[in-house]
């Protein structure tokens, strides 16, 4: 739209330039804006959407007029992509598309293409109909209609077609047009997943030894393609490359060095192919880097990939990224990282990616950022939830002393803002974060002034946890943590039952250690009177809190029982925690929960105490223990022979828990880390001199744009002799292997002149004849300069 | 096998709408919607408000043992692909290792092992082929925003489009200027743009020779003309990009050939900005500040202070011209910005600020930047790169100490009338709503859930303004509370934040020598995120 107001606007311009330049203010806002009417008219002005009958379909189909068949043509092929089940109707006009294969229209031709490549298997005798006219657009005037030919030729899924397929590509392999070179590289991964698709369970290594096989002509062509300077060509032949020969690297290794000086011009995602086979070919291949000693290789690389920095395509740059860590890690600090990542960052799928690079880089201690790159990592509202997670991540990652106060306010600030989601990340990540005592005493008093207001159930047991690791982790450093804890547990009624379960625990668990200093000792001190306060409102507590105290007794209980024991006196059956440990008891043998009731019904069996000792008791019987001794003596005495086994008690609720850990899963398992891998074997040094000995050999550069084919290798032009052989095999053991191909090639020779096939035989010898080579030469010249001639003419 | 078997098109409600299989087998888009279904129960319970299944998704991910999903969404629709996996890693299979053994003899047969290669695909490949596809798609059809209805009605043109930029499960011709030569678009529109560059043309053909007496270009406007025309016959331009190898600048057209001959450099920078309540506003007692308006002198650090800034480049030159832009960098760190494939990074690098480049027909984003206010060395100002709008938040006022104001100034700039759009958005703690006292300039808004302070569509420079209200809770009391954060926006031309100025603009080598290119500079400013704590 914008451009149709910009050519109103520059008619009106030109036309008033002489005249008038107040017109020309006027008219300067060039976004003219159409009213919406006209806007949808020119938009959707044709009668695009209509429906046809199938009469009218067949008709247009048959018609004379392309716009007609175009009409019928695009109906189709809208019931092909947009509706549901539509391969029946589709396949009775079949017929009638594959009659238009021969229009001049490109439009046309191309969506009988389309509907062809859907649909051939399922009608093979009229797809096979096609083949002479799309065989007929291989020569076609036209590089887009020859690319177009080869792509779709290879596309149809009828074995049948394999010969005359290959026989097309050994034509269109040396067209002078690098469009239909690099279709040739499509085509040639199609033929081998059609010819794979009908060998199975074939071993292709062994297939490759026949050189009269598919697989091995095609292994022949992609080498030649290998070969090209064209960098649209090399893209679709890396990409054929490694979806057909991925572990064929005698492809790469003399073509090495001229890959890797074409890698800037290639397409984003060839590049990404290729500096990520170059980094497994670096550390297989080439003599382990130093920073004085490189090999030339590796330079050339190293200098390729410096200018990739500015590349806009974040896929491109990780894979840059991945290459220095894992071969040339000391050239990192030459790489401006954390800017060229950061540049990344904005609100789309990317920065996900990007951020957990950025994390799997600082785990392994490869990047670091100054404090004022720390602004980058700042979640922002109305961010996707995982970004602002893998943000606040990093910021804990690069946690400091330097930078405490700066990322903390930060992180409080999320805490009062941020959705209920972001903040439970933010506390368990910052969970997992170790301190100094001082930070640590920070987070603490951060989370407790949290406890009282917050009303999410799972942050406030977010928080508690994080104090139980502090408390578990240093339970004399953090005495003061506790402290407050327990104050909380007796003043604040509004406390959530997560968190005042949590806390009962903690108490439970410190009630187990032996105490040193004041405080503790004034905590342990206190301990019956608080539970004296808890169980004062048991019955109104909620399930889980009731549990907790059931366990905090019985841990205070058998501590008090394994301690008289071992001193040998009396346990005084009098004392405040039996009482109400008893109390407890009572209360939850007849407790509405089942799990309470058996929890409960398990500790009256492993600890002596009255309730279960002594079945008149019920439910409402009130104890008043002096006089309850005096009435029940044995009940004592089986007290006191239940106290023998007060060691299972112990062993019980007296285990030592282990301190948290903070595991981090998520981090180590994600597709980045696995995406950063590489092969992990290394260069065998004592290979090394065959591998540069494979890399020296030479090939035959394709050069179309010179037209002429000249040869490429790192010494002084050598005579033709083997410079010319496209097999990359320079043994002399190879030479009886060699013959047979020869054999072989002329008996496919004669095969091919029953299908009429062409005379133009390039590329595909191997033969050691130079007369031949010669030849060959000549007429890749010829054909050429033909084509040339064509097109100019 | 590969990257991209099938793409699909689904709506907001997970109805397929478009299906394009680019090799078999392929799962259809059923089987991949259970399958996301099943991971989404897995993963996340509080799916809740959204109705789409993959809002919850991480944008790359492993269906089941074959098959890897990408996804992303483009307007209203999401934009599905699927590939077979490829298996991590991939033996190295060797015949010249063999020969080597038997030369060598036992010595290399007791090293030989197994190598493998490692053939994990980088899940940003998908991503990226998603994003090229949405863009391609978006100027084929003329920037129209993508609903279901627009796909159906251009389910041809897509696929016409998905044939050339996915073959054999990989990407193949992505970049948008090759395939508009491969796929001229013969819509109406082009049609009514080609023909009023037609009589355009040709007007400013008389027109020019009218004044200059010349018939100069008068050959050249024909020859553009006809090849328009056949383009929409269906017959191919005689020339192409790829009739021949050597083609050094393949993202540009062969022949072209404008009569008008311009370059327009458009400046757009975002600026985003977090600034820490101020420490201490501490108004005496009662006293209000509602009259001094000036802003505080005194501002806290910013948290965050980043300008992200695009360079697009508009051009209708004939020729294959080598353009050099010079940029005022006005000191400013650019990081490692971002190019187009047309530039010379070497320049840049040699000196900062240069870009030369050869530029692709028509519009196209030249470069992108990020700077980081925070880490500019020279002790300077970063409030002067701050855009033209100041903010500032003072809570605990007025004789009860729970009245907040909000204070706007938009700076004097001689090259900026207006300031657009201004809106700032009051965020408030759960439960309460913003009630305004005195308003100077614009009124109280409230748009889903958010209540915002809107000025005029049209706000002059150089003026103050200022907001004072109080946050009352839900049973209608006034609260002490100050609002958590507000957040700013606006936009205008004239001026970027940074003050980067294009330097000059010229035509180094190629094009048409003998006339001089019409140059224009547009600067624009918009916000990303400016936020007030």
């Amino acid at each position: 739209m914008a451009e149709l107001g910009k050519n109103i606007s520059v008619l009106l311009e030109n036309a008033t330039k002489n005249l008038s330049s107040t017109v020309n203010e006027a008219i300067q806002n060039k976004n003219v804006k159409l009213p919406s009417g006209l806007n949808a008219f020119l938009s959707n002005g044709h009668a695009q959407n209509q429906e046809l009958t199938p009469s009218q379909v067949v008709e247009g189909l048959n018609s004379s007029s392309d716009k007609e068949i175009q009409t019928s043509l695009k109906y189709l092929v809208r019931l092909m992509t947009t509706k549901q089940n539509s391969d029946p109707e589709l396949l009775q006009y079949f017929p009638h598309v594959i009659k238009n294969i021969t229009s001049n229209n490109l439009r046309t031709k191309r969506l009988v293409y389309v509907i062809l490549l859907r649909y051939n298997h399922m009608q093979q005798d009229i797809a096979l109909l096609s083949i002479n006219a799309i065989q007929k657009s291989l020569t076609d005037k036209n590089c887009i209609n020859r690319a177009l030919a080869i792509r779709t030729l290879s596309g149809i899924r009828i074995p049948a077609i394999l010969p005359i397929l290959i026989l097309s590509i050994k034509r269109t392999i040396s067209d002078s047009s690098p469009l239909v070179r690099s279709a040739t590289a499509v085509a040639i991964t199609k033929c081998f997943l059609l010819d794979s698709s009908f060998n199975k369970h074939r071993d292709l290594a062994s297939a490759l030894k026949d050189d009269s096989g598919i697989p091995a002509q095609l292994y022949n062509f992609l080498a030649i393609l290998l070969s090209d300077t064209d960098s649209r060509v090399l893209s679709s032949a890396l990409n054929c490359f490694y979806t057909i020969f991925p572990g064929y690297i005698d492809l790469i290794h003399p073509r090495f060095s001229h890959l890797v000086s074409k890698l800037i011009e290639l397409e984003d995602y060839s590049k990404v192919i290729l500096i990520d086979l170059a980094t497994d070919y670096a550390r297989l291949y080439l003599p382990k880097p130093a920073e004085d000693s490189m090999a030339a290789e590796l330079t050339l690389l190293d200098s390729k990939l410096r200018s990739l920095i500015y590349s806009p395509s974040a896929n491109v740059v990780l894979s840059l990224v991945r290459f220095y860590i894992n071969v040339l890690p000391f050239k990192l600090d030459e790489i401006p990282l954390a800017k060229m990542l950061a540049k990344f960052l904005g609100d789309n799928e990317v920065t996900v990616y990007v951020l957990n690079e950025i994390v799997y880089l600082l785990d392994r201690k490869l990047v670091s950022f100054s404090d004022s790159q720390l602004s980058y990592y700042v979640p922002l509202p109305n961010e996707l939830f995982k970004i602002s997670e893998l943000k606040v991540r990093i910021l804990v990652k690069l946690l400091n002393a330097q930078n405490f106060d700066q990322i903390f306010a930060e992180l409080v600030f999320l805490l009062n803002t941020a959705s209920t989601q972001l903040k439970l990340a933010v506390v368990r990540l910052l969970n997992q974060y170790h301190g100094t005592p001082e930070q640590k005493a920070k987070i603490g008093q951060l989370y407790l002034s949290r406890l009282d207001s917050e009303t999410e159930e799972l942050l406030v047991a977010e928080y508690v946890t994080g104090l139980r690791i502090m408390v578990q982790n240093d339970l004399f450093g953090n005495i003061d943590v506790l402290l407050k804890l327990t104050g909380k547990l007796v003043n604040e009624s509004e406390l959530s039952p997560v968190a005042r379960a949590s806390i009962i625990w903690l108490v439970g668990e410190f009630s187990n250690h032996q105490y040193h200093d004041d405080k503790s000792l004034a905590l342990g001190n206190f301990l019956p009177d608080l539970m004296r306060i808890l169980v004062r409102d048991f019955r109104e507590q909620e399930y889980m809190v009731k549990v907790e105290i059931l366990t905090a007794l019985t841990k205070m209980v058998s501590k008090e029982l394994y301690a008289s024991k071992q001193q040998g006196e009396e346990y005084n059956y009098e004392s405040m925690l039996w009482k109400l440990f008893n109390l407890v008891l009572q209360f939850t043998k007849y407790d509405s929960s089942v799990d309470l009731r058996d929890r409960s019904r398990m500790i009256g069996s492993i600890l002596p105490n009255v309730v279960y000792l002594d079945e008149d008791l019920t439910a409402t019987t009130a104890i008043e223990f002096q006089q309850y001794y005096g009435q029940k003596a044995h009940v004592l005495e089986r007290c006191a022979d239940k106290l023998h086994e007060v060691e299972l008690s112990i062993l019980l609720f007296q285990t030592s828990k282990p301190a948290p850990v903070s595991t981090d899963s998520s981090a180590n398992n994600n597709n980045i880390n696995k995406y950063n891998l590489v092969t992990p074997q290394e260069l065998n040094p004592e290979l090394l001199e065959y591998y540069s000995e494979l890399r020296a050999q030479e090939f035959q550069l394709k050069d179309y744009s010179q037209h002429k084919s000249m040869s490429h290798a790192a010494r002084p032009p050598p005579v033709v002799s083997s410079a010319t052989t496209i097999n990359i095999e320079p043994r002399q053991s190879a030479r009886k292997y060699k013959l047979q191909t020869l054999d072989d090639f002329l008996k496919e020779k004669g095969k091919m002149n029953v299908f009429g096939g062409s005379e133009d035989e390039s590329g595909q010898e191997d033969e050691e004849d130079e007369e031949g080579e010669a030849d060959e030469l000549a007429n890749d010249d010829d054909d050429a300069h033909d084509s040339e001639s064509e097109k100019s003419s | 096998m590969g990257l991209i078997d099938c793409l699909f098109i689904a709506d907001g409600r997970n109805l397929p709408i478009f299906e394009h299989i680019v090799s078999s087998p392929a799962p259809t888009f059923q089987y991949v919607k259970d399958r996301l279904n099943s991971m989404h129960k897995d993963g996340f319970e509080d799916s809740g408000s959204s109705i789409s299944i993959f809002d919850h998704l991480e944008p790359v991910l492993d269906i089941d043992a074959n098959w890897r999903v990408a996804w992303t969404k483009l307007d209203a629709v999401y934009v599905i692909v699927a590939g077979e996996r490829f298996p991590e890693y991939t033996e190295v299979v060797s015949d010249d290792e063999d020969d080597e053994e038997e030369e060598d003899g036992d010595d290399a047969k007791e090293q030989k092992e197994t190598v493998t290669i490692s053939r994990t695909v980088n899940d940003l490949q998908y991503l990226q082929f998603l994003a090229d596809f949405g863009a391609v798609v978006k100027a084929f059809l003329n920037g129209a925003v993508l609903n279901p209805a627009k796909i159906e009605l251009n389910a041809h043109n897509l696929l016409l489009i998905l044939q050339e930029m996915v073959d054999a499960s990989f990407p193949y011709i992505t970049d948008l200027n090759q395939l508009q030569e491969l796929l001229p678009s013969n819509s109406i529109l082009n049609k009514i743009i080609s023909t009023t560059k037609q009589i355009q043309g040709t007007a400013s053909n008389s027109i020019n020779s009218l004044a200059q007496g010349s018939s100069l270009l008068h050959a050249s406007s024909s020859a553009s003309s006809l090849a328009s025309n056949q383009f929409q016959k269906g017959i191919l331009p005689v020339s192409c990009i790829y009739e021949k190898s050597g083609n050094e600048t393949p993202w540009r057209k062969v022949n072209v050939k404008h009569t008008q001959n311009e370059m327009l450099v458009d400046l757009v920078e975002q600026i985003s900005w977090i600034v820490p309540a101020s420490k201490s506003p501490k108004p005496a007692y009662g006293a209000s500040t509602y009259y001094s308006l000036g802003l505080s002198a005194r501002k806290s650090k910013p948290v965050l202070a980043t300008i992200d800034g695009t360079v697009y480049f508009n051009s209708s030159l004939s020729g294959v011209p080598t353009v050099q832009l010079v940029l005022n960098l006005n000191r400013h760190d650019l990081g490692v910005p971002s190019f187009h494939r047309c530039v010379d990074t070497g320049t840049w690098s040699r000196s900062p600020g240069v870009v030369q480049f050869i530029p692709p027909d028509d519009k196209f984003t030249l470069m992108k930047y990020k700077i980081n206010l925070l880490e500019t060395e020279t002790p300077v100002n970063i409030w002067n790169y701050m855009g033209l709008v100041d903010v500032e938040l003072v809570g605990g006022l007025g004789i009860e100490r729970n009245e907040f104001e909000i204070k706007l100034q938009t700076k004097l700039l001689n090259t900026v009338k207006f300031i657009e759009d201004l809106k700032v958005e009051i965020h408030v703690p759960k439960d309460h709503t913003v009630r305004g006292l005195r308003i100077t300039h614009g009124d109280l808004q409230s748009r889903n859930g958010v209540q915002g302070w809107v000025l005029d569509k049209m706000l002059p420079t150089g003026i103050n303004c200022t907001f004072r209200g109080q946050l009352l809770r839900s049973g209608g009391d006034p609260s002490t509370f100050k609002p958590d954060y507000v957040t700013v926006s606006y936009s205008n031309k004239g001026s970027v934040p940074s003050l980067i100025k294009v330097d000059s603009m010229k035509i180094i080598s190629g094009g048409s020598t003998n006339v001089k290119p019409y140059k224009g500079v547009k600067y624009m400013t918009q916000t990303n995120n400016i936020m007030l704590r």
